[in-house]
């Protein structure tokens, strides 16, 4: 067991967390500062050296331009994918990018892909294990949301990769935390769980049947979560800063940050009490102070909350399930801890949600559960056994540019199919293979050219 | 054009009979060795034989599904990570399978056309061959729906049509929304109808499945007689499967 | 899905969009249907009673996109064609046209279809209109 040591790994937008089996329990490694989360914020120091977590936090509002957060967002995407990150987000591109090459991110006068600042990130979690077991560790379950899609998942293989990490699986988040829910609740039955995170949001409808967890359905959007909420609080801030100070901030990194900084202290205050203040100091002694209560809170966020509905409804129409018929709703990822999201959960799923789990925790404890699998399984995880499907659909491009499908969606996996195509011209020899995965989201933003006469009908096809 | 199913079953049971497993050479079961639980190299057989059952069409899905873990705990890849290279590939193999066959099977419209494409019926090839055969006698085609089916499919979609123009203008026509509700209700009692009907075409296939089983020789024209009925059902499924879901997309927004 | 050019500008432009009294003795309908995929479209076309030429064609199609091409590249094709020459265009003639792939072949067969139901349906008309026509003369 020494020799096979697998640690589990919640990557995460804004914090990320190693957890392993301890005898019959997961548990989180704390790191050197004693806290189970670190950070997922990565620095250049003044000697160029990589600071990352709570120490790189600073970095963000001292020097923004030799820090960075919220990479996940940036996993496995090209320049065209990220305009709208860009415009909230202070990433800064490298200067000398070309289109269909890998992204880079500048901090200080470096460049550095998503998957090398992921492993900087990693590095830091395969240390605080390593000096947690005093041994080396080499062999890790990361998890990845749900709906991730190829280029993203294979981003983050990248990133354990390139810190020295075999990952064995990539195990979607939800799916994680449903093990670790399972593993103490011993019940069949149907559960929900609702992951809103940092960055990402996933719903999953599983049938825990004897240890048997199968995924039934799932969905998302890889970019929903706490922070579209920060971005929306820093917006209105900074709107009320130019109007009542005549101050435009909007272009001084170090302002934002602070901006930041202090929305998420109230955003997070805001869920244990009825109001917050704002509280900023800028420069030249001047201070942007604003009283916000929940109340006014929750309008504003109403419409980032809602975004989820659409998904868990979707997930539920495929399960083929009604509300009532699901036993559980299980509550993941630090945004839920906000009170409005518990009551929108409380609604589409009719019952009060189970929160009794550390949302921030319970997917790295989830990844352990699975890792201890892997490496043979132990008493607590004796019959234990995942089976997760495809978040989107897979198929072949075929001539004139058609995706034909042929692996859909919700489909448990390893999944196979066989399909014959003929070539296109006599005498071809070559064929060229286009794999694709396609999901609701991106069929409604292909679908853009209905017909200006809504003469022939066109419906789009199951 | 038609091969039989019962007997590549049977080829099937006796190439595993007559393999050992490859690990400690007791007698092998099926994907898994009985003795020793190794995963077997995967053998080319359907998704009935898979799960050890006769090709019938009528079965109980929850004890399909207790198969399915079963067989799960056996092969899937994550509790054989620790196996060698070749145990690996094979369980990887083993278990795709498995979930292609659990999926098919356990619904009840894909587990019939999966029937219908063992014993060799091809759906699309059937209308082309029809348009080849108009084409070469100067005939026209016959067409593999009722006409009056088609009449309907087509006069529904035109007020289909109506409704999602008026949305579109802000217009409302109760009555016409009354006249697509009635004709809903009357599509979702005939999809249930077909459904029924397809079950009943089930019981003359199982039955001439038992039959064969029992040693007795069923004539060909029968078999095939008992495939084109539940093609025949398929297709004009397949009609009022669309209109039902256009349906309730045009309706939906409406209320 | 994503279409071919050709396709997407069938779909967007569909060339005789509508219909035609179907009582008329020079018109022919035909309504056909994929049972693969529950289409159904409806090709009319006029016919010149003297000269046999197709003077005039229309269509509905309720389908997918690539449905919907076919059948409009169908009524271009036969309008100033004779009944017989309509009667020469194959379905693998659209797929070229259309660069339509395999899994939406059915498309051109539905198209070839109607031209043909269009067409018997016509003749039909003319047959039994024939001794009709004697009488009168």
């Amino acid at each position: 067991m020494t020799t096979d040591r697998i640690v589990g790994i919640d990557l995460g937008t804004t914090n990320s967390l190693v957890a392993f089996m301890q005898g019959e329990s997961p548990v989180v490694i704390p790191g050197e500062d004693g806290l189970n989360l670190v950070p997922s914020v990565v620095a250049l120091d003044e000697n160029n050296q990589p600071v990352i977590g709570s120490s790189a936090r600073r970095y963000l509002i001292e020097t923004p331009e030799r820090a960075v957060y919220s990479v996940k967002r940036l996993m496995g995407r090209g320049v065209e994918d990220v305009q709208e990150e860009l415009k909230l987000f202070p990433f800064r591109l490298a200067d000398d990018l070309q289109p269909g090459e890998v992204l880079r991110i500048k901090l200080g006068d470096k460049t550095f892909t998503p998957p090398e600042i992921s492993a900087l990130i990693l590095r830091q979690l395969k240390r605080n294990a390593e000096r947690h077991f005093g041994g080396p560790v080499s062999k890790a379950v990361i998890t990845v949301p749900a709906y991730f899609n190829d280029a993203q998942r294979q981003a983050t293989k990248d990133a354990g990769r390139i810190a020295g990490l075999e990952v064995l699986r990539l195990v979607n988040e939800p799916t994680a935390a449903s093990l670790a829910y399972g593993l103490d609740q011993k019940q069949n039955g149907i559960i929900a769980v609702y992951d809103l995170g940092g960055g990402t949001f996933d719903i999953s409808i599983l049938k825990l049947h004897d240890g048997i967890f199968e995924v039934i359905a799932t969905n998302g959007d890889t970019h929903l979560g706490g922070d579209d909420i920060d971005n929306l609080l820093i917006t209105i801030a900074l709107d009320d800063i130019r109007g009542d100070m005549n101050l435009d901030l909007r272009r001084n990194a170090e302002a934002v940050q602070a901006i930041r900084k202090s929305v998420i202290e109230a955003k997070i205050a805001l869920s244990s009490q009825a109001s917050a203040k704002l509280d900023v100091e800028l420069r030249g002694g001047r201070r942007y102070q604003r009283e916000v209560t929940r109340e006014q809170f929750e309008q504003l966020i109403q419409p980032i909350i809602d975004r989820t509905v659409g998904p868990c409804k979707q997930a539920m129409k495929d399960a083929g399930l009604k509300p009532e018929q699901i036993d559980e709703a299980v509550l993941v990822g630090g945004s839920t801890r906000i009170p409005k999201v518990r009551a929108l959960v409380k609604e589409l799923f009719q019952r009060e949600p189970h929160s009794d789990l550390n949302p921030d925790e319970v997917v790295a404890l989830g990844a352990a559960v699975q890792a201890n699998i892997l490496g043979g399984g132990s008493v607590a995880t004796e019959n234990m056994l995942l089976l997760d499907v495809t978040p989107l659909s897979l198929g072949i491009e075929v001539a004139g540019g058609v995706t034909d499908k042929i692996i859909l969606r919700n489909s448990t996996i390893p999944a196979s199919a066989t399909q014959f195509y003929t070539t296109q011209i006599d005498g071809q020899a070559n064929v060229a293979m286009c794999p694709r995965a396609s999901s609701a989201a991106a069929r409604k933003r292909k679908s853009k050219y209905s017909p200006a006469t809504a003469s022939p009908t066109s419906r789009s096809r199951a | 054009m038609s091969k039989s199913t019962v007997s590549t079953i049977a080829a099937a049971r006796t190439h595993d009979a007559a393999e050992s497993c490859w690990s400690c050479g007791a007698m092998r079961v099926a994907q898994f060795c009985g003795a020793c639980g190794k995963v077997q190299p995967p053998a080319p057989v359907d998704y009935f034989s898979f799960f050890g059952l006769p090709p019938k069409l009528n079965l109980d899905v929850a004890t399909l599904e207790k198969e399915f873990y079963e067989l799960s705990r056996k092969l899937h890849p994550d509790l054989n990570a620790r196996a060698g290279s070749k145990e690996q590939e094979w369980s990887l193999e083993q278990s795709s399978r498995l979930n292609d066959a659990y999926r098919t099977l356990k619904d009840p419209i894909k587990r019939t056309q999966y029937l219908l494409h063992l014993e060799g019926v091809q759906l699309e090839e059937q209308s082309k061959s029809a348009t080849e055969k108009a084409r070469a006698t100067g005939e026209v085609k016959k067409q593999i729906v009722p006409p009056d089916l088609l009449e309907e499919v087509f006069e529904l979609n035109m007020q289909l049509e109506e409704l999602r123009m008026e949305k579109k203008t802000g217009e409302d026509d109760p009555a016409l929304i009354a006249e697509i509700e009635k004709h809903k209700a009357a599509l979702e009692q005939k999809y249930e109808a077909l459904f029924q009907e397809l079950q009943s075409y089930w019981k003359s296939w199982d039955g001439l499945i038992e039959r064969e089983q029992a040693g007795q020789a069923v004539p060909a024209g029968e078999r095939k007689q008992a495939l084109d009925k539940m093609v025949d059902v398929l297709n004009r499924r397949n009609y009022i499967r669309n209109l039902v879901r256009d349906v309730n997309e045009a309706l939906e927004g409406s209320s | 899905m994503s279409y071919s050019d050709k396709v997407i500008d069938h779909y967007n432009h569909p060339r005789n969009v509508g219909s035609m009294d179907k009582s008329s003795p020079d018109v022919g309908t035909g309504l056909v249907g994929a049972p693969e995929c529950g289409d159904v479209m409806k090709l009319q076309i006029k016919v010149n009673r003297d000269t046999n030429v197709i003077e005039e064609a229309k269509f509905k199609t309720f389908g997918c996109g690539s449905a919907i091409a076919s059948s409009s590249l169908a009524t271009e094709w036969v309008k100033g064609k004779t009944v017989d020459e309509a009667l020469t265009i194959k379905n693998m003639d659209i797929v070229k046209e259309l660069s339509l792939p395999p899994v939406k072949i059915h498309c051109s067969v539905l198209a070839e279809d109607a031209i043909r139901a269009a067409i018997g349906d016509w003749k039909k008309k003319q047959e039994s209109a024939k001794p009709v026509a004697a009488e009168a003369k």
